[in-house]
């Protein structure tokens, strides 16, 4: 009996909604852009993080000086390279052991898309570089050789700047250089890099044999803690060291921390104006349809119907809104690229990434604003005076 | 004043819907006013108008400089000879990793006298800090931030520039500088260069030159001048203005501008919206009372303009108290801590009240012709 009394009035409210366009309207495109906000910016968060994780293997680790924020802030002297990679931590092949020294420097590079000067990654390399990262492949051309001025340029990095062609030449650091290949390295961030050959980017500059992190892999990845006391004990060693996961995480941490410390406000403030918008529409719609509500408590259609139908409209029109926000940011945002800042200030090429976690949290977050601007119209339509409505002209 | 009051009926006929309408307008404004600011934040616009005459030296490979660039660029032409001074970063943090902000040092005579139109220090600090070669002085920013105050000793842990011995630096807060504009950002720390090469058995580096041009007009000029003079050198140089550093640096970490002018203009459409649907449903209510003002003699334009008047006066009564919230509220902790360093320029308000006049006049223009194309009779005979 409740069900069909609430149906009935529910589907005349619905029948009726097309009269009352344009209130509707507002409701819609008002919640609309508060999903399409909340999803935009937390796809830019969640771009971030898979960014982070496609960069950042927990088998792999990393050695910086202790106290470093970053790579490129951490000095390591040659003296240090052979207590850090002829430790019986570390994994060894038949070529030696897995311990790759390498140098971050950074190259003034124009964007592809907009043609203004941004910091590139400059990685000087040895041929170890390419033996502890498993996902590493070159795509086109050859490995840079040593004694050489050749750039192995990145996925990522060949897209986001202009003239890195394979066979082109680049005057960098007052050098001519010849771009020899281009590799991929499970999509992480990296591939925004060019790698050239540790000694001759050395070369130019003044502090000689000096490099920034050692990347290595370990016999045992559980050993971890035993090896970081290992360097921690060697007066000769200033680094600690830690899995490129936990020093990527952090970096993804902070961004994200950064986007949701703003974010948050935006979308509060956003969503309070929806509300707004919601319960202006909502009233509007009791106030248009008082004598039909009245007519139908009249006829013995309960209170409870009456509010649930109000209620149900208003719900209705968030989630048209929602999935109309939704459709169009995954249209727009999923796989977008954009430029950001890694934690060494490089630029870096960066996926949105509209998750399905995004979309329901967004159609939550509508469904909120949707119950909250249809809840006190409901109150108002369940307590209508039915005789005074009636008499109305 | 008879019209004031018909404006005020007006709006007033329907409490909750003008009352909800506000808050929509509200929330536009107030959100305007933080995004501007942000914005500012990030374009380097803030710095723009004040540092118009700074131009900022550094290396076209990102090499260090060395100190013999100091004497050279003083006697370029257009450059204020007393206004030049070399800058370090020793990239340091306070006790942790994410206190983290700029260290410079540099030649302090003469990065007093660059800086002396913006900040000011007291003769007694002054001479404090020249004469502690451990001193620092640090601006009111970061003072306010660390709660540090002159006599404190202050230890900076630096991975890039590490003190010999391993242990944190650690200098004399000798002074704080004291801004004399608005909208100064000063969360910095400055050292004595001299120091820091000696301690670091001179293998220590200039990272830029900051310096001032005799006039702003010819900035561009005496950069390329200046680059014109290093281009065949070891380390040839790349001079821009301030303005133009900040956001080439803030442009590379993400295209805020981009993000903040997509909020608003969902924000702004929403609230067009909003406030277009109201004045319509508000028109719709009263044809027959704009008929009786027609038929008691008010003219048609009369009717136009009290109809303009009317959305108009709703924008500016939720616009104001929105932008003006954000204007009083800037320098509170809340909303400094959210952005450290917001700042509403009055060229912000002057925009939001520009903005508040369009959309009124914007929201009020279809009702309002309506309103004027009405004839008495057609709008009397309805029901």
């Amino acid at each position: 009996m409740m069900l069909r009394q609430f149906l009935t009035v529910t589907r005349l409210g619905v029948q009726s909604l097309p009269l009352r366009w344009g209130g509707s309207l507002v409701t819609v495109v008002g919640i609309a852009c508060v999903v399409a906000v909340f999803m935009g910016l937390f796809s830019v968060a969640a771009g971030y993080s898979q960014l982070m994780d496609a960069t950042g293997s927990s088998d792999t680790f990393i050695v910086i000086r202790e106290g470093a924020q970053a790579e490129s802030l951490s000095p390591l002297g040659a003296d240090e390279i052979p207590h850090i990679a002829n430790s019986e931590y570390v994994k060894h092949d038949e070529q030696g052991p897995l311990a790759s020294p390498e140098f971050l420097w950074r190259v003034g590079l124009n964007r592809a898309d907009t043609g203004e000067s941004v910091m590139a990654g400059f990685r000087g390399i040895t041929p170890i570089a390419y033996r502890v990262r498993k996902n590493f492949e070159v795509l086109e051309g050859r490995r840079v050789s040593t004694g050489l001025n050749e750039i192995l340029v990145g996925r990522r990095a060949l897209q986001q700047f202009q003239g890195l062609g394979v066979g082109n030449k680049l005057r960098l650091m007052g050098t001519e250089w010849t771009i020899v290949g281009v590799f991929a390295d499970n999509g992480g961030m990296s591939e925004s890099e060019l790698w050239v050959d540790l000694p001759m980017v050395q070369n130019l500059l003044p502090w000689g044999e000096e490099y920034h992190s050692v990347r290595l892999i370990m016999n045992d990845p559980a050993q971890m803690e035993a090896f970081d006391q290992e360097l921690d004990d060697n007066p000769q060693v200033l680094s600690r060291v830690q899995s490129e996961a936990q020093y990527y995480g952090q970096f993804a941490e902070q961004m994200i921390d950064t986007i949701r410390q703003f974010s948050v406000p935006m979308i509060v403030l956003m969503a309070l104006g929806a509300i707004a918008a919601a319960l202006n529409t909502m009233y509007n719609s009791v106030a248009v349809r008082t004598k039909e509500i009245a007519t139908l408590r009249s006829l013995g259609f309960s209170k409870v119907a009456v509010a649930l139908s109000t209620l149900i409209e208003s719900l209705l029109l968030a989630a048209i809104g929602a999935i109309v926000a939704a459709i169009t940011i995954y249209l727009i945002f999923n796989g977008y690229t954009a430029m950001t800042s890694s934690g060494n200030g490089l630029a870096t090429q960066l996926d949105f990434a509209v998750t399905p976690g995004i979309i329901v949290q967004g159609i939550v977050c509508a469904m909120i604003v949707g119950l909250i601007g249809g809840f006190f119209p409901a109150i108002r339509a369940s307590r209508l005076a039915i005789a005074a409505a009636l008499r109305e002209s | 004043m008879k019209f004031i009051f018909l404006i005020w009926k007006g709006l007033a006929r329907k409490k909750v819907r003008t009352g909800l309408t506000l808050i929509s307008i509200f929330i536009a404004f107030l959100m305007f006013g933080l995004l501007s600011a942000v914005n500012d934040l990030f374009s380097g616009r803030l710095v723009d108008g004040n540092f118009s005459e700074r131009l900022i030296v550094r290396s076209a490979y990102n090499l260090p400089l060395t100190l013999g660039y100091f004497e050279k660029i003083k006697a370029i032409e257009g450059v204020v000879a007393d206004e030049v001074t070399y800058f370090s970063n020793i990239l340091g943090y306070y006790q942790e990793p994410e206190n983290q902000f700029f260290q410079g040092a540099v030649n302090a005579e003469s990065f007093l006298r660059m800086q002396q139109r913006y900040w000011k220090l007291s003769p007694e600090q002054e001479q404090a800090w020249l004469q502690d070669k451990t001193g620092a002085v640090i601006g009111s920013d970061l003072a306010e931030r660390f709660g540090w105050k002159v006599g404190d000793r202050i230890p900076i842990i630096s991975a890039l520039h590490p003190r010999s011995d391993g242990m944190p630096w650690e200098f004399n807060i000798r002074g704080v500088l004291q801004p004399l504009r608005e909208g100064l950002q000063d969360g910095f720390m400055i050292l004595h260069f001299d120091y820091m090469a000696e301690s670091m058995n001179g293998k220590y580096d200039v990272f830029f030159y900051g310096l001032n041009v005799q006039d702003p007009r010819q900035a561009e000029i005496v950069a390329q001048r200046i680059d014109a003079e290093f281009q065949n050198s070891a380390s040839p140089t790349t001079t821009q203005t301030l303005a133009s550093l900040i956001s080439q640096f803030t442009s590379q970490g993400g295209n805020f501008g981009m993000i903040s002018s997509l909020i608003l203009a969902a924000v702004f459409f929403t609230m067009l919206l909003v406030t277009g649907n109201t004045m319509m449903q508000t028109f719709r209510e009263r044809i027959q009372e704009f008929a009786i003002l027609k038929a008691l003699g008010y003219s048609s334009v009369m009717i136009l303009i009290l109809v303009l008047a009317e959305s108009t006066s709703l924008v500016i009564l939720g616009g104001l108290p929105g932008i003006g919230l954000i204007w009083l509220l800037q320098d509170t902790d809340a909303l400094q801590a959210f952005f450290t360093g917001l700042y509403i320029r009055p060229a912000v308000i002057l925009q939001s009240v520009v903005i508040m006049l369009v959309m009124g006049v914007l929201v009020g223009l279809v009702p309002a012709v309506n309103a004027r194309r009405l004839t008495i009779v057609g709008a009397l005979r309805r029901r």
